[in-house]
């Protein structure tokens, strides 16, 4: 055994620079620097949302309340040395001398912030503090915006109620900002001990209260057991629930990076069991001579073994600087979305490249390796040149079957790696058959064209097993690169659509029904625009009906007040899910659409009965639908959506959103014309978005990149492993006087075939696949893009004919007599 | 009297095919002593390269029995067989058969690196300078002549100093002029270090030249 792993080490840089080893090194180092970087990267973005969700919530668990939370939670939670702490927040106007503002009020504990930071200019600083908890008694911090209304500096004071506070500092960033309706106005977070003296919380006001929790999840389960029979009215949020929520585009790219990840894998085992295939066969003498001067079954195969441990060895620190590197820039491409230092990654993606290494090697080159350890020593004597008895059909099976044990150890999930082998069994059957008509079809007497076209395809069908092989080969690594680039310019478009230039930026509220002409003549004579009025009527979910008599569960919605609206006509950004749209049979019926994900979440069913309060007046409406919405447009959304004929007689008001220029004053004249209705600028939330849609598309165009290489090296990998056999056969045409434009012809003639059969086969299937992951994984909408589809199949047509023809026009220049003397 | 060193008894070697089983080698019996030049000659398909291979151990046969250096090699497994090989057995081929990445001086080392000898380059480039190749060590066999290769072939198969020589038809590939040159080395190999050579050949004035000659016929040993 040692006696064959140092001749196999002894060998192996003389063996590295053949042209198999080469690409079955490229193929290695590919897969493993796709793994690797996506890998590292995924592993530091999950964390990094992880700890991102901690800070949206300020804790690892909130309970959240519109009344007074039980002290006792908090106790229990520290008998178990669980971090607590609390905060109260509530509307009201912020006054001074200089102006008055609506404010939203976070009187905090001592403990709070229990993760994140509370940044905050101190009075007479002009750097920011981040390890300040709560402001002294009498005294706030204040944002920028409230200074600026106010007229006033730090230093100064604000009057909150009853109270007036001396302004302690300017309040920068904090965790757990509100996105319900205190997130319009700007914060001042006080001190919990001043609430009394404010006076302003009174029966009925509205007010959020917040338990703050933070501990291991183990401790912060068991606190939940012991508490949760008694959590009457109180809302449990989890960072778990908002990883989902966070970083949309982030997840998606992540999804993306890993598709591509195992894209470029499949397709780098492909290349390597290319490779594998012409090192098996150029082994083949090695290995027969070997055993003729004696050398055992064990010592050519630890020989060879210790030849691939050190290709995987060299493939995996390779590839996983590369991957590193790749994770890297991806990483600072994708800064802006991240807008923190992420944190280090594990040593997962080094044992994951390296798990890589080995499957593609032990699935492409095992099989090879058995048939070298059972060839004969006399087919030396016997001048055979086979690789064995083994069917190539047994070898494929093989290296399908550990690639399915890889997926699943990868995935974790049989049904997901069972479609991934079916989809990729079905894709290899299909191009098989289609190939196999080709190469039938070329059997028949064409009934065009001269002796090149005839000799060249006719070679198909005389090389038919080697050409069936590439047909696949092309097929699979084609489809797979158009999938890839098809998914991503259909990622990268949703996300852009969502965002694009006419997207409004100004979102105009309260907007009375005696206002509504003067304030279109407005926006029409001031701004050239004819947006469209949202009514808006506030009101509270008080009950429900169910008409099948199963339980309802709509105790979450009842704790607050809701935003209710009517339409006629279905609104563009919204679809049904379930149920049917109101017609005119419907005129005089009272009834309500609900987002199909609350009526999932209330378990609701269409027939069933909400009852509503709007302005002290009770009335019921019938479920008649359920709505998917597109949450990320920047359009008004409702959960709830009423029939006219209810809704016109309720008290409303009107909302509108429309695009303004950033340099015009007209916005300024509107506010100053209309001072009850609240304007909000979405302009700097909008900025922030277009930098992450354009940081997450840059990153997904550089992974596809690998992929695209990995593609490439399959396609070329797969042309030259005929080369050998291709310069044999041209010389000895050569030798009985074919011409070189004859030999031209015929290359052109096959390979234009394999292309034109590949490309066509690969885009259909493509087209198919690529709908299937737009609409299932990303669960976008899904169109075909020309320009890709255009490019794939002349991209692809073009590089395997004019690779082909490069192979055989480099031929061409060896003397034939060269070739003929081996 | 000399040792035998190879004992052939009673050998059939039948093989299957299209047109059902066909007998290759018929029950041939021969012994050869140490020292010895042998020639096994005949026409294409007599069975002359089947009856090389069951000699030196490359392939077994249906029936009957081979004794290698006194041992019975029929019923040795196949590492067994090569451990026999690799220690008394040198080969020769037609057509060469060397390493094409490999430079003349690897592809003599080989079998010693087979066996972990630690003189291997040494002792190869002793065995490249016996057949006059000391200058072209560094040579990969696509930059040799067709005579070149075969002496290549020959130190590789004798580096290791083998009791035993089979060589299936060394001139086979080569020009007159090459023939003589490489009949002329193997004979003085034989003389020399007193290396029994077993020769499959075609050719009959390489054949009066040996101390016994077979001949097959279809298979039988014609007497």
């Amino acid at each position: 055994m040692l006696n064959g792993i140092l001749f196999g080490l002894k060998k192996f840089f003389s063996e590295i620079g053949s042209g198999d080893m080469v690409i079955l090194f490229s193929s290695l180092i590919l897969s493993v620097t796709a793994i690797s970087g996506v890998g590292f990267l995924s592993d530091r973005f999950q964390r990094s949302i992880q700890e991102q969700a901690s800070i949206v919530l300020g804790a690892e668990m909130v309970f959240r309340s519109g009344a007074p939370i039980d002290d006792h939670y908090i106790q229990t939670a520290e008998l178990m040395d669980i971090k607590t702490a609390e905060t109260i927040s509530f509307l009201t106007m912020a006054l001074s001398d200089g102006g008055n503002i609506l404010s939203s009020i976070k009187a905090i504990s001592s403990t709070y912030p229990l993760v994140g930071n509370v940044t905050v200019i101190l009075e007479g600083q002009s750097k920011a503090n981040l390890d300040l908890n709560q402001p002294l008694a009498s005294t706030v911090w204040v944002e920028q915006k409230i200074l600026e209304a106010l007229n006033i500096s730090p230093g100064e004071s604000v009057t909150l109620g009853n109270k007036t506070f001396k302004v302690a500092g300017t309040l920068i960033d904090f965790p757990d900002r509100s996105t319900g309706f205190l997130s319009f106005s700007p914060t001042i977070i006080a001190n919990d001990y001043d609430l009394e003296e404010m006076g302003v919380i009174q029966a009925g006001s509205r007010v959020v209260y917040r338990q703050l929790y933070s501990a291991q999840p183990s401790q912060l389960e068991s606190f939940l057991i012991e508490v949760e029979d008694d959590l009457n009215g109180v809302q449990v949020q989890k960072v778990s629930d908002l990883e989902g929520q966070l970083g949309n585009s982030v997840t998606e790219s992540s999804q993306f990076a890993n598709l591509a990840a195992l894209f470029t894998i499949l397709i780098t085992l492909v290349s390597s069991m290319i490779a594998a295939r012409r090192y098996a066969k150029r082994h083949l003498l090695n290995t027969t001579l070997m055993k003729v001067f004696g050398a055992s079954k064990k010592f050519i195969l630890w020989s060879q073994i210790s030849q691939l441990i050190m290709l995987i060895l060299m493939a995996t620190f390779i590839g996983c600087l590369l991957g590193f590197s790749v994770q890297a820039l991806l990483e600072s491409i994708l800064s802006p979305i991240i807008n923190r230092d992420l944190p280090p990654p594990t040593a997962r993606p080094l044992w994951l490249g390296f798990l890589t290494a080995c499957c593609i090697v032990i699935a492409a080159c095992g099989p090879y390796l058995r048939i070298l350890g059972l060839v004969e020593p006399i087919r030396l004597l016997r001048k055979e040149d086979t690789q064995g008895s083994k069917s190539e059909a047994s070898i494929y099976l093989f290296s399908f079957l550990i690639f399915g044990l890889f997926l699943l150890f990868l995935f974790n999930d049989p049904r997901l790696v069972g479609s991934i082998l079916f989809a990729l069994l079905g894709l290899i059957i299909l191009l098989a058959g289609i190939g196999y008509l080709l190469i039938f079809s070329t059997k028949l007497s064409p009934v065009f064209g001269g002796y090149g076209w005839l000799m060249g395809l006719r070679n198909l069908s005389k090389r038919s097993s080697e050409n069936l092989l590439q047909i696949i080969v092309f097929g699979v690594s084609l489809t797979f690169l158009i999938v890839l680039a098809e998914t991503r310019s259909d990622l990268v478009n949703t996300w852009r659509s969502s965002l694009n230039q006419d997207t409004p930026n100004y979102f105009f509220f309260n907007i009375q029904d005696y206002q509504l002409n003067e304030v279109q003549g407005f926006f029409e004579n001031e701004m050239e625009a004819n947006p469209e009025f949202t009514p808006l009527i506030r009101g509270r979910l008080i009950g429900a009906s169910s008409a099948s008599g199963s339980p309802i569960d709509v105790g979450r919605m009842m704790q607050r007040e809701s935003n209710l609206t009517w339409f006629s006509e279905l609104p563009d950004n919204n679809s049904i899910k379930e149920g049917s749209w109101w017609d005119e049979e419907d005129e005089q019926r009272s009834l309500i659409s609900v987002d199909g994900q609350a009526a999932k979440s209330m378990g609701l069913s269409i027939g069933d009965q909400l009852e509503f309060n709007v302005a002290g007046e009770n009335f019921t409406v019938t479920v008649k639908n359920f709505r998917e919405i597109e949450w990320e447009s920047f359009s008004p959304n409702f959960f709830f959506v009423l029939s006219p004929s209810v809704a016109k007689e309720l008290p409303q008001s009107y909302i509108t959103s429309l695009k303004i220029d950033n340099d015009s004053e007209a916005v300024d004249v509107f506010i100053e014309r209309f001072p009850t209705i609240t304007s909000v600028d979405l302009e700097s939330a909008m900025d922030q978005i277009r930098t992450v849609i354009d940081s997450a598309s840059t990153a997904v165009q550089y992974i596809f990149v690998l992929s695209l290489l990995a593609g490439i090296l399959t396609l070329v990998a797969s042309i030259f492993s005929t080369v050998e056999e291709r310069n044999k056969e041209n010389a000895v045409m050569k030798a009985m006087g074919a011409k070189q434009s004859d030999i031209l012809q015929i290359a052109l003639a096959e390979f234009g075939a394999l292309g034109l059969v590949a490309s066509i086969t690969a885009l259909f299937v493509a087209i198919g696949f690529s709908a299937y992951i737009s609409i299932q994984i990303f669960e976008t909408s899904y169109s075909p893009n020309s320009v890709i589809i255009l490019s794939g199949l002349l991209g692809g047509f073009f590089l395997i004919l004019l690779t082909g023809m490069f192979v055989v026009y480099r031929a061409l220049a060896v003397p034939a007599v060269q070739t003929l003397r081996g | 009297m000399n040792k035998t060193i190879l004992e052939v008894s009673n050998v059939t070697k039948n093989v299957s095919s299209p047109e059902g089983e066909l007998t290759i080698v018929n029950d041939i019996s021969l012994s050869l002593e140490e020292g010895v030049f042998a020639s096994i000659l005949g026409p294409s398909g007599s069975g002359k390269t089947t009856l090389l291979a069951i000699m030196a151990g490359l392939d077994l046969p249906s029936r009957g029995s081979v004794k290698l250096f006194d041992k019975e090699i029929t019923n040795l497994n196949e590492d067994k067989r090569a451990q026999i090989r690799s220690k008394d057995v040198g080969f020769v081929f037609q057509s060469f058969h060397l390493l094409p990445r490999l430079s003349a001086l690897d592809n003599v080392m080989m079998p010693l690196e087979i066996l972990g000898a630690k003189d291997a380059k040494e002792r190869a480039l002793k065995a490249l300078d016996e057949v006059g190749l000391s200058r072209r060590t560094g040579h990969v066999p696509h930059q040799l002549s067709g005579g070149e290769k075969q002496r290549v072939a020959i130190a590789r198969a004798m580096v290791k100093n083998p009791s035993i020589l089979f060589a299936d038809e060394p001139t086979g590939n080569l020009d007159q002029s090459s023939t003589d040159n490489i009949l002329e080395l193997l004979l003085g190999i034989n003389q020399q270090t007193k290396t029994t050579l077993v020769v499959v050949t075609h050719d009959h004035s390489l054949a009066e030249r040996s101390d016994v000659v077979f001949e097959l016929q279809e298979g039988k040993l014609k007497c």
